[in-house]
Formats: structure tokens, sequence, C-alpha cells
């Protein structure tokens, strides 16, 4: 990646302008300068248009609803041994729909925007959800003989950078989804 | 959502009140959630821009983070899982709604003289000057405009982002997606939304 792409990206997450890494090159560089000030210009705008604070007694409303709802214990004991292993073997099934769903949606409609919007998502909704990827983002899934799955988001803009998530959480997830809908 | 330091010397943390409510306190319960429900507000509002709406997108949302409490895995601050379902709740109510033009009743009553009561949702404060406030909901209705062009996935993350002041690295822990990913959408939501910014300034 160029410095300046590098430094406009920075500055769009939300790095200090005045900062000691970024100041001398914005003195010199117009193309990042106006980079700088336009996220200044559209700050400004979006903390002119902050929506109110809503009132206390509008929590109150929804509280009394909510508290009306019949609860669960708030901490479990965790599942057993053998119930992360099931789990861990229906995780890494899911992650094949999950790519198989994937590649039939390409397949059939190549101008779906967002697959999370779709309907089949209720079918894999672990899967579809932890690896959420942006039109124009290509997504790999490795899922390696130790159970392990790796999810590597690349787009244009940005060298790849590969995640592993721990077969331990795909187990916690999946749980998760089959409770509810994907929270 | 500001603090005062009485606040912050004695009110006790989240980690605290997760404490307590394991322990099976139904009033640190509520205190947990009726800390976030402002930011939780204003999150949704940005998403769906409508009053009714962002309150039922938080009450969808604080409905399943209630139930599903005991899965809360520490892996983020409580605050960024809590607002992430808030989040995901909005998305959904707004597919399944269409979306409704920003109005909130601050701006009625900005707008239409004879709306000026002031109501449950109005803002807390000074009176506001109302070519001021004008100027603000056009603003606001194309912040609006240009988010809608995102997908979802970017909009959520330009808002916790901007509204919740989530860090990227916050973000990107919470939602299990890399840091390039969340960097790359918080750019290329302010490719766009300073694009349009700069068009409607020119456009003046
Ligand atoms: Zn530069």
């Amino acid at each position: 990646m160029k410095p300046c792409d590098k430094i406009t990206r920075s500055l769009s997450a939300g790095a200090d302008p005045a900062g000691p890494e970024l100041a001398p090159h914005l003195a010199a560089c117009e193309r990042c300068a106006d980079w700088a000030e336009s996220i200044t210009a559209l700050d400004a705008a979006w903390s002119a248009t902050r929506p109110a604070e809503p009132p206390a007694q509008l929590f109150d409303q929804i509280w009394s609803r909510i508290d009306a709802q019949p609860t669960r214990l708030p901490f479990p004991a965790g599942p057993s041994r053998a119930a992360l292993r099931r789990l861990a073997a229906a995780a890494s099934i899911l992650v094949g729909l999950g790519l198989a769903w994937l590649w039939g949606l390409s397949r059939a409609n190549p101008r779906q925007p967002d697959p999370r919007t779709s309907p089949p998502l209720a079918t894999t909704p672990a899967v579809a959800y932890q690896f959420e990827a942006e039109p124009g983002e290509t997504l790999f899934l490795h899922i390696t003989p130790d159970g392990r799955v790796e999810a590597d988001i690349r787009d244009p803009a940005t060298t790849s950078e590969t995640i592993t998530v721990a077969a331990e959480f795909e187990i916690l997830n999946f749980m998760e989804s089959q409770a509810a809908d994907a929270l | 959502m500001p603090e005062t330091d009485a606040d912050v010397a004695t009110a006790p943390d989240d980690d605290q009140l997760l404490l307590q409510v394991r322990r099976g306190d139904r009033s640190a319960r509520e205190e947990l959630f009726r800390r976030h429900f402002g930011v939780a507000y204003r999150v949704a509002h940005r998403l769906l821009g409508h009053d009714h709406d962002a309150l039922d997108a938080v009450q969808d949302g604080f409905l399943k983070a209630v139930a599903h409490l005991a899965e809360f895995d520490r892996r983020c601050e409580f605050r960024t899982w809590l607002l992430r379902i808030v989040t995901n709740a909005a998305l959904d109510l707004g597919r399944r709604r269409r979306r409704r033009p920003t109005l909130s009743l601050d701006d009625r009553s900005a707008l239409d003289p004879d709306n000026a009561q002031p109501s449950s949702a109005d803002v807390v404060g000074p009176p506001v000057d109302p070519a001021l406030n004008l100027h603000r909901s056009d603003l606001r209705r194309q912040l609006d405009a240009a988010l809608a062009t995102l997908s979802p996935a970017t909009r959520a993350t330009f808002v916790l982002f901007a509204e919740a002041e989530l860090s990227y690295k916050e973000i990107a822990a919470c939602q299990r997606v890399p840091i390039g990913t969340v960097m790359s959408r918080l750019h290329y939501a302010r490719l766009k939304l300073q694009e349009l910014l700069k068009q409607t300034t020119l456009d003046a």
C-alpha cells in the first residue's frame, strides 16, 4: 500500500492528525491534508445532527416490558466435552453449508448486495454472521484438521489479514444461533 | 454519555454490575442496561432515522441481550456486545419496515409552529434557533441518505465508530472480522459520506 493510502486509511479509522506520526506528513502532503480536512467536516456535521438523548422514562417504559419476561439463569455451567465434540462436527458441517450457499448465491444472483439480507441466512446463521463479507470482498474459509476455522476476508484496498477462530468459539456461536436468531 | 466525576467515583463499573447480576441482583441488571440506553438509542436512531423505530430496535435488542446475558463471553466490553446486538436488531427492523423519512419530535416542533408543545422525546436543554434546527434536519436527512447507500455491514460499522465512539479494534473484536476489514469499511463509508457532504456544500 502506498504511504498516502495508509495515512488516509488510518485517519479514517480515528488516528490523530496532530499526532507525531501524521502531522509532518500532513504539513507536506496536500492530498492527505485535504482528506484530514474533509474528515473534520464530516465529524462536525455528524455531531451537529446527533440524535437527542432519550428521556429516562422511555427506558422505564421498555424495561417494564423486558423485566416482565421470564428469565433464564444468568450464568449457566458450560457444555460437557462430549457435547462440545458433537457441536464441533455440526459447526464444521455448517461452515461447509455456508460456503456452498455463498457459492450458490454468487452463481444464482451475482448482484446480491449483502448475504445477510437473504432468506437462506436462517439456515446457516452461525457461519453467515461470523464471516460476514462485503460486496467486493473475497472470503476464504479453511477448516484445519484439528477443527479450527481460518477466515480470511480480503478486499481490493487491503493486504490480507487472517484471523483464526477457535473451535470452542464456533461451538458457542453455533449454540447461540440455535437458541435464537443470530444475535 | 458524559459522566460526572461523582458518577465515576461512586458507580460500579459494568464488570461489577455483571457480578451482581450473576448473584441474582435484578436492580444491578436494570442499571447495567439503563446506563447504555442513551447510546443504544442514538445508534439505532442513526440506522433507522426515526424515534419510534429506534426505540423498537432498542427494545428488541435489549430483550435479546437479557435473554442471552448468560452467553456474554467477555471477549469485548459489555457495552460493545450490547451495541452489536442493538445494531443487528436495528438492521433487522430496517429490513422489515421500509425506512421512513427522518423525523424526530424536536424537528417536528421546529417545522410546525402548531406543534410547539414539549413532548417526551424533546431535547433536554436550551431552546434551539428554528433556522438552525431546520438546517440540522436537512443535514441529517442528507447524511441518512448517504448512509442508506452503504451496505448494512459498512453502515453499522461506521455508526458504531462515529456515534458510539467504539474504536476500530473493539468493533473488530466484537464482530469477529479482521481489523483491516473494519478499517476498509470505515474508509469506504467516509469516502461516500464526505463526497456527499462536499457536493452539498458546492450545491449550496
Ligand atoms: Zn500523503
